[in-house]
């Protein structure tokens, strides 16, 4: 036991980077599953508003359109750190960051989808979107496009609950 | 003051371009947020500190934008663009430009108005 502890103390440091990466694997995951599940969720509950990224389409309109915007930025958890410095010694995909962008673009268009959808908007068109990093090891995720009320979209929109 | 990312505005017939004009901020994060961020940083998730300091500077970006739009006397600004760069450590600068203009709204019987196609006819 006296060993163990004096273990511990005298690889300190090791012994919370350890921990870390074994919070991180665990916590990391659970929050990514939660998020995956609410985004799929979300997406079918706003399934009805169509959205593309052309410029120049011009949906048939007789209402003013407006600028909607949804941005999200996420953290990305310890053991995913690691893990990618580890596979960047390969230089193979970094599937670790993949998830993190996707799983970020998702959200951003969620939410501005969400955004126009409270405006009364059914269609957004001229999507872009952009990603830039945070410092901290994250990724910050910003959609736009312009939305309008479009009198042919079909879709009729599920009841919100 | 209509926004729009694109070329034209919905609904609207453009009349006159006036300018480009821009808007920006230049934000960094409040110390005891980039601390409980760092922590956020053990176990992922969404930076919701993170998220609203950038809706925030945004929203003040495009404000000055339109500070400048309505300087100028336009009622749209059609095109608009963001952007983001890291200017210094810690620092991150939001940039929104796009073109002011002038719009009158479509009336109901105005609907065959000449519009416009960039791939030509």
């Amino acid at each position: 036991m006296k060993d163990v502890t004096a273990f511990i103390l005298n690889n300190l440091q090791i012994v919370i980077a350890v921990v870390l990466f074994f919070v991180g694997w665990y916590f990391g995951r659970a929050n990514e599953h939660k998020h995956l599940a609410k985004l799929d969720e979300d997406e079918k509950l706003l399934a009805h508003i169509i959205i593309s990224n052309e410029r120049f389409y011009m949906p048939i309109t007789q209402t003013d359109g407006q600028l909607v915007m949804g941005s999200v930025s996420v953290a990305q958890d310890r053991f995913k750190l690691v893990f990618a410095d580890f596979l960047s010694l390969f230089g193979r995909n970094l599937t670790v960051y993949e998830n993190l962008l996707e799983r970020a673009r998702r959200e951003a268009v969620v939410r501005m989808k969400r955004l126009a959808q409270s405006h009364g908007y059914n269609q957004i068109y001229g999507i872009r979107i952009e990603t830039s990093s945070i410092d901290a090891g994250g990724v910050e995720v910003l959609a736009y496009g312009t939305a309008v009320m479009s009198e042919t979209n079909p879709k009729v929109s599920p009841r919100l609950p | 003051m209509q926004l729009s990312n694109l070329e034209h505005l919905p609904n609207h017939t453009i009349t006159e371009r006036l300018d480009v004009v821009y808007g920006s901020t230049v934000r960094t994060k409040h110390v005891g947020k980039d601390f409980l961020a760092g922590l956020k940083n053990i176990v992922g998730g969404e930076l919701v500190a993170y998220t609203q300091l950038l809706e925030e500077a945004r929203t003040e970006a495009v404000e000055r934008m339109i500070a400048k739009a309505t300087q100028l006397g336009a009622d749209a600004i059609v095109g608009v663009r963001f952007s983001t760069s890291n200017v210094a450590a810690g620092a991150s600068e939001i940039f929104v430009y796009g073109t002011a203009v002038k719009a009158i709204r479509n009336t109901p019987n105005h609907q065959d108005i000449p519009r416009y196609n960039p791939f030509g006819e």
